[in-house]
């Protein structure tokens, strides 16, 4: 690529500086991402078999079932928690999120109880109506340009989404406040507070 | 390049496999083989490291969106550097005026020039007008020709020329013994 005829007033020590440099080496990682949430590329297949993503869904799914058996044996009791009053009902739709920390199956065992510590003093206020841990065998379409395009994994721009809680809540903002309180997001993860339409 | 064994027939094959199904292993590929290089000259471009990253990751998803229609008649690394240049230019558009334009990023030391010459060359380049240094870096330094240049840039290749031609002239002024910025190779 060099142009041979017009060299003679070239400051020779240009030529010695160096052409490349060390990423920083989180740098890959905030690209590929990015470029994931924008559709760009796609998780390498078997994602959904890699250690951090069975982790992240491992700790829904024990949030799942600790808050089901939970729930369970609540509604075996003869106290059970007070009547949900007539409030609109909220999504929060976890998400694993770029910034989502996996953790050792030590520390698993105890995201299982943060979560339920949570979910159980939202059933005792009567705010949780359900919560559950969506399976990873996704598929999504996509309408862009007139055609329809197939994946075979799940989408989103804030990541997957691993589980979700159906809340009762007075407003958006009341609603808000109790996701805060959720464990998710000191691991890193993602919430998105989506009001039902109720009609 | 990072992997003196990249070439450009990796480069289509790569390119293809990332089309066919969004993969993302082709395209780690493509971003180690290419990163290096255009993240240093984003950094020579812009002076900051925080711009210049921010960059490189626009460059990336601009170039992916628009990987399918690329028809292969430069080459992948011109191609790239073509889509980081206006991401260089619209970053500079949108700079605050009061930007610091001292604030100049860490340059890895070449052979032959201690870290401190080396500091200064590249404060010199960085303080070039715009365009003069867009010219000198693409030519100088990326071993970029005229014409190359004047299709990069979309200007004429006299006013590459010219430019490159003015930019030396600054640079010589400004590192010359007594300027206060001389550069003296290591013995």
């Amino acid at each position: 690529m060099t142009d041979p005829t017009h060299d003679t007033d070239e400051i020779p020590e240009l030529r010695s500086l160096p052409r490349e440099t060390l990423p920083p080496p989180e740098l890959e990682d905030h690209v590929v991402a990015e470029l994931r949430r924008t559709g760009l590329l796609r998780a390498p297949r078997g994602i959904f078999r890699s250690p951090r993503l069975q982790a992240a869904l491992a700790t829904a799914a024990g949030v799942t079932l600790f808050i089901a058996g939970w729930l369970a044996a609540s509604s075996q009791k003869s106290s059970p928690a007070p009547a949900p009053q007539a409030q609109p009902t909220y999504a929060l739709l976890l998400r694993a999120g770029p910034d989502y920390r996996e953790g050792t199956e030590a520390d698993e065992q105890q995201r299982v109880k943060e979560y339920g510590t949570w979910a159980r003093g939202l059933h005792e206020k009567g705010q949780l109506i359900r919560g559950e841990k969506l399976n990873d065998d996704a598929r999504t379409l996509i309408a862009r340009e007139g055609t329809v395009s197939f994946l075979e994994q799940p989408s989103g721009e804030q990541g997957p989404v691993l589980g979700f809680f159906l809340i009762q809540a007075r407003s958006l903002d009341h609603a808000l406040q109790i996701a805060r309180e959720c464990p998710h997001l000191r691991h890193g993860g993602v919430i998105e507070i989506r009001p039902i339409d109720p009609t | 390049m990072n992997n003196p064994n990249h070439n450009a027939l990796d480069d289509r094959a790569l390119a293809a496999r990332f089309l066919e199904g969004r993969d993302e292993a082709s395209f780690r590929t493509l971003y180690r083989a290419y990163t290096p290089g255009l993240l240093l000259f984003a950094r020579r471009l812009l002076g900051g490291d925080q711009d210049a990253e921010d960059v490189l990751q626009e460059t990336w998803i601009r170039a992916m969106r628009r990987l399918e229609s690329f028809r292969w008649e430069s080459s992948l690394r011109t191609w790239l550097c073509a889509i980081l240049l206006n991401c260089c230019r619209e970053v500079r558009r949108n700079r605050s005026p009061q930007a610091d334009p001292e604030a100049v990023s860490q340059f890895p030391s070449p052979p032959g020039l201690g870290p401190a010459e080396a500091s200064q060359l590249e404060r010199s380049v960085h303080s070039l007008p715009d365009g003069c240094r867009e010219v000198l870096v693409l030519h100088d330094i990326e071993g970029y020709t005229h014409e190359e240049i004047s299709s990069l840039l979309a200007i004429a290749v006299g006013t590459s020329k010219s430019q490159l031609s003015r930019a030396r002239q600054t640079l010589r002024a400004q590192l010359e013994p007594g300027s206060g910025a001389a550069v003296r190779r290591n013995p």
